[in-house]
């Protein structure tokens, strides 16, 4: 095997599938990058069984064949070359040399021979959605996935496509984020659930720009096809929690406030809520405005925010940190906050449009 | 054919004996419980060879005459109940009516008894149980019990017996908690010729306790004060860390004057104390409880040594506020150094360890004989009792500290300060460490209970026993902020979690819990949170070697003066040690 390609295209494939290469595994195989040319292309694929990433770049082929090098090395050492041609060529014993300018280095890699090949995804009709859009939902509601293992469906993210509509829900019994979308294939009802894990390093991949990205499921995986890369993800099995039901409908006490400045006033009330041992905010609504308070051992904040109130007045706390994970998420200016009692959810909502949903459990204060 | 037949009097009363009789202590506690009951004031137990050739219990109560001495040798005669309703209202020691019955089925006994206001008293001989001789006697009132020759007629319960070593040692434990149990009778125990206890019989604890353990126990005793409940009491007394032992043979308790042994008061009072106990040490106490006699249950077990309280949470509860308050009220310094000339063997080897370091003095650096030294120093300071210095007590009376003169620190790490006639030698790491757990103890204890909220619920399932110590302990696991309902079968419904645990594995959490979870008193909260504060703390304290300024210094004691903080560290070492200039003067051979 010998190859030329430049040093950017090759260090951008080598991150690329990286995301998919465990640090660390029993088998030294599955830390390595499998390289294999194909005619004028050159194959790059990283897996650690659980998500595979294959990605091809343009290259000038010499001679065909295919290795597996120890990734994160790899990846150092690319990086560490100038952006200029780079040339790489197999030694016998399945060591690869690595020409650049004045720099040469050769890497101990292993036989590709047992490296896994990644199944196989073509029964279904794919489903066609914008990297923009994917992109969007997974920021907005992969924060909220359950990162304790005693809900295993939880440690994932529901996606869910239904008469051009596509939803995206995680959840992790303390609060709920979702976030739709339209999308234009016709396809039938279609739900799978992706681990949160492979979706946090799709979401790191696609870029923000509005090409299409076809996402094909299968019974235990999911494809996404970026065209140049491909991410197949192991799915989770179960059924997910229907979080239709949970989402209440009515409200006692509406609220609507701006986003900019209740982040700010939380992100004041979190600095000494937070050295607390409950990370506690307390909301108090009332008389068209919102008061928030924290204390702990190191002092305490009030700070009083305008709001538009409807219904009655509440007193309610929530952990300040789960109210931050979603306003930082949220780019919408304003957003309007429904709820009922001091020990059931609140629902919010940007003011405009209804397509993302956060559900927040507040906490409970006896006494 | 006739293979069953009933046994004759005599063998059922032989094999009666075997649950009353066991040993030479089991027929001097009956004989003894006998005296108490009958009023005396002064009562003397004599043995030979540890009981098996001879115990003598003499009283100087109500005696009884011809006819009851008769009768008390019958199984179930009894003067202290008339009927089953009086079970519930025992206040005596005895009530089954057994005892002489027993005893006099495997002995060869004689009663010598006369009541005060009779001119003349009965002498009774009773061999195997059989009365082989009643006569007229001129004797002083009261009543004596003569027994020889323990299981003279049933050998092979003999061969049962240990070395009459053995026994007399089981015997003297046993008048140690007849005294304790009774400080206004005088108890006078003499084994082999030899007096061992003679207590005044004054009334007071503190004078029973020093008639067993001797008088230099007295500076080493914490006072539990008499507290009144619903007419429940709890006085007595808890040793320092000093006496502090690797088993639980010196706890001592009293429920309406009854010794009985009782995990729940021993792991209350271990609970209660826990913070100045190092590992694999128990308190030392004589604790008293009085309670309405329809409170508990002696008819448990032959031996009335086990009772079942009918409210065991409340009194469990009661004791150890009682404890703790009384323990928070007597800081304590443990002393570095003993000088007690009954003790030579320490007095030598201490010599020594000093010694060497006197030699070596010169030496730089002082390398490993210090360690050697120190740890002399630690085994000086293991406690045993008995082995006090004349002056005393070494407490020192918190708000003193501000009063010491700081002299520097030692290996970057221990804070020597001198009053008048002490040196004090303070860890700064334990002690640091104290005073922020202390603080951070009171910050969450006077933090609200909250609980994360969860949807949906998480659903549970435990085992059988797991259930019921949960549906038992409900209320407590909500005060952790754990909103649980039961939810059909053998699972929960967990609708909320304390809001620390938040990222935690709800389940496992929840199982730790219900092991920390103590199953009789349902505390959970702060066996939850103790040890999170503890490692808190430990992580903020000021490290051993991190060298601290005189401001530093002076700030720290100034902590410790107005925080009023117990003088152990979150886990059990001592703060801080000391030496008076006394033992210094003496080590140094300026005074003799
Ligand atoms: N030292 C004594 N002085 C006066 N009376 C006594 C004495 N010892 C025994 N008696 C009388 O003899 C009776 C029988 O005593 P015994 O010890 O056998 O039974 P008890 O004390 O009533 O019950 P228990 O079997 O629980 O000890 C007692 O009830 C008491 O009336
Ligand atoms: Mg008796």
């Amino acid at each position: 095997m010998k190859f030329t390609c430049s040093q950017n295209n090759f260090l951008e494939a080598v991150l690329t599938v990286q995301k998919a290469v465990s640090a660390r595994s029993s088998t030294p195989l599955l830390e390595g990058i499998l390289l294999e040319t194909q005619k004028d292309v050159l194959k790059l694929v990283g897996t650690n069984l659980d998500l595979g990433i294959e990605t091809y770049i343009e290259a000038d082929i010499r001679e065909e064949g295919s290795v597996v090098i120890p990734s994160r090395l790899l990846s150092e050492i690319i990086r560490k070359l100038p952006d200029a041609e780079i040339e790489v060529t197999l030694l016998g014993n399945y060591s690869v040399k690595i020409v650049c300018l004045n720099s040469l280095v050769t890497l101990q890699g292993f036989a590709p021979d047992e490296y896994p090949s990644l199944p196989d995804i073509s029964e279904s009709e794919p489903i066609e959605i914008s990297k923009m859009l994917l992109a969007k939902m997974i920021r907005e509601t992969i924060f909220a996935v359950a990162t304790d293992e005693s809900r295993p469906v939880l440690t994932g993210s529901l996606l869910e496509v239904e008469d051009g509509e596509v939803t995206m829900v995680s959840l992790d019994g303390y609060r709920l984020a979702l976030q739709k979308g339209r999308i234009e294939s016709s396809a039938g009802h279609r739900k799978v659930i992706i681990p949160g894990k492979s979706l946090g390093e799709i979401g790191r991949i696609i870029d923000g720009s509005d090409d299409n990205i076809s996402i094909t499921i299968s019974d235990r995986h999911v494809l996404f096809d970026l065209g140049y890369t491909r991410i197949i993800s192991r799915v989770l099995e179960g059924e997910f929690i229907n979080y239709r039901q949970i989402i209440p409908e009515d409200y006692r006490t509406r609220v609507k406030v701006d986003t900019k400045i209740l982040t700010s006033s939380i992100e004041r009330a979190s600095l000494i809520a937070r050295e607390g041992k409950n990370n506690l905010i307390k909301l108090n609504l009332q008389d068209q405005k919102m008061t928030i308070t924290a204390n702990s051992e190191s002092g305490q904040v009030y700070e009083e925010i305008p709001v538009l109130l409807e219904g009655k007045d509440l007193e309610i706390a929530f952990n300040a940190r789960y109210f931050m994970d979603m306003l930082k998420a949220i780019p919408d200016q304003e957003i309007c906050m429904d709820l009922t009692t001091n020990v059931s959810p609140c629902v919010i909502r940007p003011i405009k449009g209804s397509d993302y949903t956060y559900l927040l459990l507040p906490v409970r204060i006896f006494g | 054919m006739a293979v069953i037949r009933k046994l004759d009097n005599r063998t059922v009363n032989q094999i009666a004996a075997g649950e009353v009789v066991e040993r030479p202590a089991s027929i001097v506690k009956e004989l003894v419980e006998n005296s108490i009951d009958a009023g005396a004031s002064a009562i003397t137990v004599e043995i030979e060879q540890g009981g098996v050739s001879l115990i003598r219990v003499t009283d100087n109560g109500i005696g009884m005459d011809r006819d009851d001495a008769e009768m008390s040798f019958h199984r179930h005669a009894t003067s202290k109940i008339s009927d089953a309703d009086d079970l519930d209202r025992i206040n005596s020691l005895g009530f089954r009516g057994e005892a002489l019955a027993s005893i006099a089925a495997v002995t060869q006994l004689e009663m010598i008894t006369r009541q005060p206001e009779a001119v003349s008293g009965w002498h009774i001989i009773n061999h195997g149980g059989q009365i082989i001789d009643i006569s007229e006697t001129g004797c002083p009132e009261g009543t004596t019990v003569l027994v020889r020759n323990l299981f003279y007629n049933t050998p092979a319960r003999l061969k049962f017996l240990k070395s009459s070593r053995s026994e007399a040692a089981a015997v003297s434990d046993l008048l140690a908690k007849l005294i304790l149990a009774n400080p206004s009778v005088s108890i006078k125990y003499i084994s082999n010729g030899s007096t061992v206890y003679h207590s005044p019989g004054n009334g007071r604890l503190l004078s029973a306790i020093i008639s067993v353990y001797g008088k230099n126990i007295k500076s080493d005793l914490i006072p539990v004060e008499t507290h009144q409940e619903n007419g429940l009491t709890v006085s007595g007394f808890i040793g320092k860390p000093a006496l502090y032992r690797s088993n639980r043979t010196h706890q001592s308790f009293y429920v309406n004057s009854r010794y009985v042994r009782s995990p729940l008061l021993s792991q209350c009072i271990e609970e209660a104390v826990k913070e100045q106990t190092m590992i694999n040490r128990f308190p030392w106490c004589v604790i008293k409880i009085a309670l309405p006699a329809a409170e508990v249950d002696v008819n448990v077990h032959p031996s009335k040594t086990e009772i079942r309280f009918r409210n065991p949470a409340a009194v469990s509860g009661f004791l150890s506020a009682a404890i703790k308050k009384a323990v928070m009220a007597a800081p304590y310094v443990p002393a570095v150094f003993h000088t007690s000339s009954s003790d030579h063997k320490h007095h030598h080897k201490e010599q020594k360890a000093v010694n060497v370091n006197v030699d070596k003095q010169n030496e730089y650096p002082p390398k490993s004989e210090n360690e050697s030294n120190r740890k002399a120093i630690q085994e000086e300071m293991l406690p045993k009792y008995g082995m006090k210095n004349e002056e005393g007590d070494h407490t020192i009376n918190v708000s003193d500290f501000m009063k010491l003169n700081i002299i520097g620190t030692a290996f970057s790490t221990f804070i020597l300060a001198e009053s008048d006639t002490e040196l004090y030698i303070i860890d700064q790491h334990a002690a640091h460490e104290r005073l922020i757990y202390e603080q951070l103890k009171k910050s969450i204890m006077k933090q609200e209970v909250v609980s994360q909220q969860l949807l949906p619920p998480f659903i549970l399932e435990v085992t059988h026993d797991e259930f019921i110590a949960v549906t038992d302990n409900m209320e407590s696991f909500l005060t952790v902020g754990f909103e649980i309902e039961p939810f059909g079968g053998k699972s929960f419904l967990i609708r909320g979690i304390p809001v620390i645990l938040k990222e935690a594995n709800i389940s496992e959490i929840f199982h730790e819990l219900l092991d920390r979870t103590d199953s009789r008193t349902g505390q959970a909260k702060l066996l939850l949170q103790d040890e999170d504060i503890i490692k808190v703390s430990c992580k903020k304290a000021v490290k051993a070697h991190d060298r601290l300024s005189q401001q530093e210094i002076r700030s720290l004691l100034k902590d410790m003066d107005e925080k009023r903080i117990p003088l152990t560290c979150p886990h059990g070492r001592p703060i801080l040690i000391s030496m008076s200039k006394y033992e210094l003067e003496k080590k140094f051979k300026r005074i003799q």
